[in-house]
């Protein structure tokens, strides 16, 4: 009986032993590990020893600092940092203060962070080597309480689809300024007995049609290339070249290389202007090719990573070098610079300026004197925010965030901006087997050619040139075989961004198939696309609604009554009329059909020239020249250095120039003398009859008309414009927040402000009637459709 | 019951699909379709006896695609719809044809063409051709943003024994038919 206890107690005891041993072997191994800086592999040791010996302080702060150290799930340190704080503070070294302190930061705590910097500064100020960094963390956690409450709305980021963003790391998003190509690296990870270890990185892209990301497919680049440290470092506005930077065993250097049916083979050294002998990561190219933007630690700058600027000389060298000064530089690095389309505005992350962490997102006017600005969050947060690019039309941004708590994703972000520009997406058709034109451009009030040269795809044609408005430009083209030919095109004064698609058609004219050619043709086609167009179909599509709104009364009483399915179907395809994807395009068919169908049996002239006011055109200009007989008629044009005859030019007009001037002579009623005019803001409201209504909403206080409204407002002021008989009432309304007083100012604001829209085109403020309405008590489920402008067409009855 | 005017209120405001812009090509594509619903051909035609309505498009290849893609799988009062493209414009079988769509062409052509067609019931519509119903066709699309978007020439219309909906005249700017021709 008694030896049954006593070879129990000797198995407990010899467990016990080979358990402490085991313990102790844990336990120097992540300590080994700990002290070679080897974080990943100590902490899944410590978190092993934290269940075999728990509430041990030691262990936990090992466990805070291996988190604090690792790439992601950072914060998941701070209960571990705080136990050990709680129960050993004067056993771990103080600098945990500073450490928890840090986590905190990063998980937007900033109060909690502050307060335990506090008290680090208070009792540890001796302390040099993290004082430094304590002083940063609280510059931080201050500057970002500041900022915290102007953040912008998180509604308008997104995070890409998840095939683009995968369960890997996507970092580095770079965008074509029409926002239809995306590169991006995606960084893969591989696990090792449960330890984490970065893996490759592949270099992809992305093509966005019809509105949506497409799959993306990697980029081939050569292995010689790839075994060598590469990053993408920059694209070129239109997405046809890609930068990247290639480490040599010393330092980065920036090449780039054309991206043709997703291979990047040839890489071509950018000149030595660029390429120092230090190192150079990432670039972003103005929009006349004619100044880089790029990032560089060679000496001679403030600190760390500085941004340069690298631009051509008239002789056409890369003569000239800048750093952009100590308004733009700090002590710190400066990387990731973009230099958007409109040539002023320049973004670029920086660990200094005013800084809520790790790297911020900055912009600076480069034509106003003034200092960069922090863009804000949620742009910005307490981690690296990095490679920030938006398109040409301002409106969208994508970026990445190292936000440390997950695998990083590129975000793209709606800005409702739109920025003057216009954009020119161009092809040039021939005969020719390859494309080997030359496309110079010629400020036409000036008569100064810009500097840069557009060279079209050899193999498709295409080309991209970025205008700024209000001016007439002439294209001079030079193609292999015919005469160089002008053409002008004017870009209208506009507060949007525009898209310009231009075909130009070169044929020669022979007699015989096999004789020189006696002449050449061409044939412009230009069609503007607004951007902003709204869903006008679907505003079409409300109108009829609110006409079947009797049916839907009488629809969703039945079902009250009865409860039967069948009509909640009914009613179903009623509220969502949503499609199925692939079905889209015939859903949108029978839409323009049903829409066109419903106005012929209704008579209804006005919405079928509403959808005509929205429908692209294209506008078609041709020219022909017979080389022997026009011989007198060529001109010539200076451009740089060299002399150009060309043909003369072919002068085209914008679809949307044609719209004012035009508009009068098409319009088959007629337009009476303004003296017999009568007045239709005049009208008795029992004597207007409604023939349109559309809204606009706002923000909450806001009466500032949101861009996506313009192109609505555009096509209700074609209408106006087309017929002198149709007038304008502009109801404002406010939602119940705040003081009646003030609400009625502000629904009149907003009135006011669509009203001005209207007479800054030139209608006859005695056609446009307005007024505040205050406060919206009939519209009681939701605020934001309280706050809008009801803008309703009317004929005097 | 007096919730309902909010849920008609939120039927209509949080109405929102993916913003649609249509080009030239399929807008006067889906008006062509739409001009089958609201015409009568002469109950002894050809056309009114055919099971398939047939659309030829001449110097268009644009408005051919956009027509072939906006057709597929559709009937039109249960008769199926067949697009051709047009090559030679003289061939006897187009006289079957119930609508003929010109999208170019110069005035002494069309003057043969609207000549040929004369002793069909073929409607033939213009693509915002200059003058095209003073010299005889039927039916025209005006420029953009004009008031009315066809004008129809109804002497035309009547010679082939062709009813064209008081609806659809509504709607259109009338031309009468200019006896000189040249």
């Amino acid at each position: 009986m008694k030896l049954k206890y006593v070879i129990l107690l000797i198995l407990l005891l010899v467990i016990f032993v080979a358990h402490n041993q085991n313990i102790r072997k844990i336990k120097k191994e992540a300590q080994q590990y700990f002290d070679n800086e080897e974080y990943n592999k100590a902490l899944p040791l410590f978190l092993k020893l934290d269940t075999l010996i728990p509430n041990d302080f030691e262990i936990k702060y090992h466990i805070g600092a291996c988190y604090l150290n690792s790439e992601f799930n950072k914060t998941e340190g701070i209960p571990y940092l705080k136990f050990a704080i709680e129960k050993g503070a004067k056993h771990i070294p103080p600098v945990v203060y500073v450490n928890i302190a840090e986590l905190y930061h990063l998980n937007r705590d900033y109060d909690e962070a502050l307060k335990y910097l506090n008290i680090y500064i208070k009792n540890y100020s001796t302390d040099i080597t993290y004082i430094t960094k304590a002083k940063k963390l609280i510059e931080y956690c201050e500057n970002a309480k500041k900022i915290e409450s102007s953040a912008r709305n998180v509604e308008d980021f997104v995070t890409l689809p998840d095939y683009i963003n995968s369960a890997q790391d996507e970092i580095e998003p770079f965008i074509s300024a029409d926002g239809n190509i995306l590169v991006f690296t995606r960084q893969f990870y591989k696990i090792i007995s449960g330890i984490e270890f970065r893996d490759i990185k592949k270099f992809y892209v992305a093509k966005k049609e019809n509105n949506k990301w497409g799959i993306p497919e990697e980029i081939i680049i050569p292995q010689a290339k790839n075994n060598k440290d590469i990053k993408i470092a920059g694209i070129s506005l239109d997405g046809r070249y890609i930068y990247f930077a290639l480490y040599d065993g010393k330092q980065y250097d920036i090449y780039y290389s054309k991206l043709t049916n997703n291979k990047c083979l040839e890489f071509i050294k950018l000149p030595e202007i660029i390429n120092s002998q230090y190192n150079e990561i990432s670039i972003s190219v103005s929009r006349d090719g004619r100044s880089y933007y790029f990032s560089s630690d060679r000496p001679g700058g403030f600190g760390g990573y500085d941004i340069y600027r690298a631009s051509l000389d008239d002789n056409n060298k890369w003569s000239i070098i800048e750093n952009l000064g100590s308004n733009i530089n700090t002590q710190y690095n400066e990387i990731s610079p973009f230099i958007h389309p409109n040539n002023r505005t320049l973004y670029f992350s920086s660990e200094g300026h005013f800084n809520i962490g790790g790297y911020d997102i900055f912009s600076i006017d480069l034509l106003s004197k003034g200092l960069p600005e922090n863009i804000g969050m949620p742009f910005n947060t307490p981690g690296n925010d990095m490679y920030y690019i938006t398109t040409a039309d301002g409106n969208l941004a994508y970026f990445t965030q190292y936000n440390n708590t997950k695998r990083n994703d590129i975000i793209e972000a709606t800005l409702h901006k739109s920025i003057p520009l216009t954009l020119i997406k161009g092809k040039i058709i021939t005969n020719n087997k390859k494309i080997n034109a030359k496309i110079h451009v010629i400020d036409k009030a000036t008569n100064k050619p810009l500097k840069y040269v557009y060279d079209p795809d050899e193999e498709t044609g295409k080309y991209f040139i970025i205008l700024p408005p209000n001016k007439a430009y002439i294209l001079i083209v030079e193609e292999k075989g015919f005469l160089p030919q002008a053409i002008e095109i004017f870009v209208p004064n506009q507060t949007y961004f525009y898209e310009l698609y231009q075909d130009i058609t070169l044929k020669s004219i022979t007699i015989n198939e096999n004789e020189k050619p006696i002449g050449q043709e061409i044939i412009v086609k230009n069609k503007f696309y607004d951007i902003y167009n709204s869903p006008f179909i679907d505003s079409i599509q409300q109108k009829a609604l609110m006409q079947k709104s009797d049916s839907i009364i009488k629809l969703i009483e039945s079902i009250i009554l009865s409860e039967g399915s069948h009509e909640t179907k009914k009613i179903d395809e009623l509220i969502y009329l949503k499609t199925p994807k692939e079905k889209e395009r015939t859903y949108a068919y029978n839409k323009l059909l049903d829409i066109i169908e419903s106005s012929i049996e209704k008579e209804d002239s006005l919405t079928l020239r509403l959808l005509d006011a929205n429908t692209i055109y294209d506008y078609t200009y041709e020219d022909k020249y017979y080389y022997e007989s026009e011989k007198n008629n060529l001109f010539t044009i200076i451009v740089g250095n060299d002399t150009i005859i060309t043909l003369p030019p072919i002068v085209t007009k914008s679809s949307i120039q044609i719209i004012t001037p035009e508009i009068k002579e098409i319009a088959d009623i007629e337009i009476l003398p303004s003296d017999e005019k009568t007045s239709l803001k005049n009208t008795a409201p029992e004597k207007r009859r409604y023939i349109y209504i559309s809204y606009v909403f706002y923000k909450s206080g806001s009466s500032s008309i949101d861009k996506k409204y313009y192109s609505t407002l555009k096509n209700i002021l074609n209408v106006l414009k087309s017929d002198n008989n149709i007038g304008v009432e502009i109801n404002g309304y406010t939602d119940l927040k705040g003081s009646d007083e003030l609400n009625l100012k502000l629904s009149i604001e907003r009135a006011e402000n669509i009203a001005k829209f209207f007479i800054n085109e030139n209608i006859d403020p005695d056609r446009i009637i307005i007024s505040g309405k205050g406060k919206d008590t009939n519209t009681k489920i939701d605020f934001s459709l309280m706050r809008r402008s009801e803008i309703k067409l009317f004929e005097a009855k | 019951m007096k919730y309902l005017k909010y849920i008609i209120c939120f039927l209509i405001s949080n109405y929102t699909i993916k913003s649609q812009v249509f080009t030239e090509y399929e807008l006067k594509s889906a008006y062509l379709i739409n001009f089958l619903k609201f015409i009568e051909f002469p109950s002894y035609s050809a056309q009114a006896m055919s099971d398939t309505f047939f659309i030829g498009i001449y110097n268009g290849d644009e408005f051919y695609n956009a027509l072939l893609e906006i057709s597929k799988n559709r009937t039109i009062n249960n008769k199926q719809l067949k697009i051709v493209n047009i090559t030679n414009i003289t061939e006897e079988r187009l006289k079957k044809y119930h609508i003929i769509f010109i999208a170019y062409e110069n005035k002494n052509k069309l003057l043969q063409i609207i000549e040929t067609f004369s002793n069909s019931h073929t409607l033939i519509i213009g693509n915002n051709i200059k003058n095209f119903c003073e010299l005889g066709g039927t039916i025209n699309f005006t420029p953009q943003y004009s008031t009315k978007r066809f004008e129809i020439n109804i002497t035309s219309a009547q010679k082939k024994g062709i009813i064209i909906s008081s609806k659809l005249l509504k709607l259109a700017k009338i031309i009468e038919e200019n006896e000189i021709k040249f």
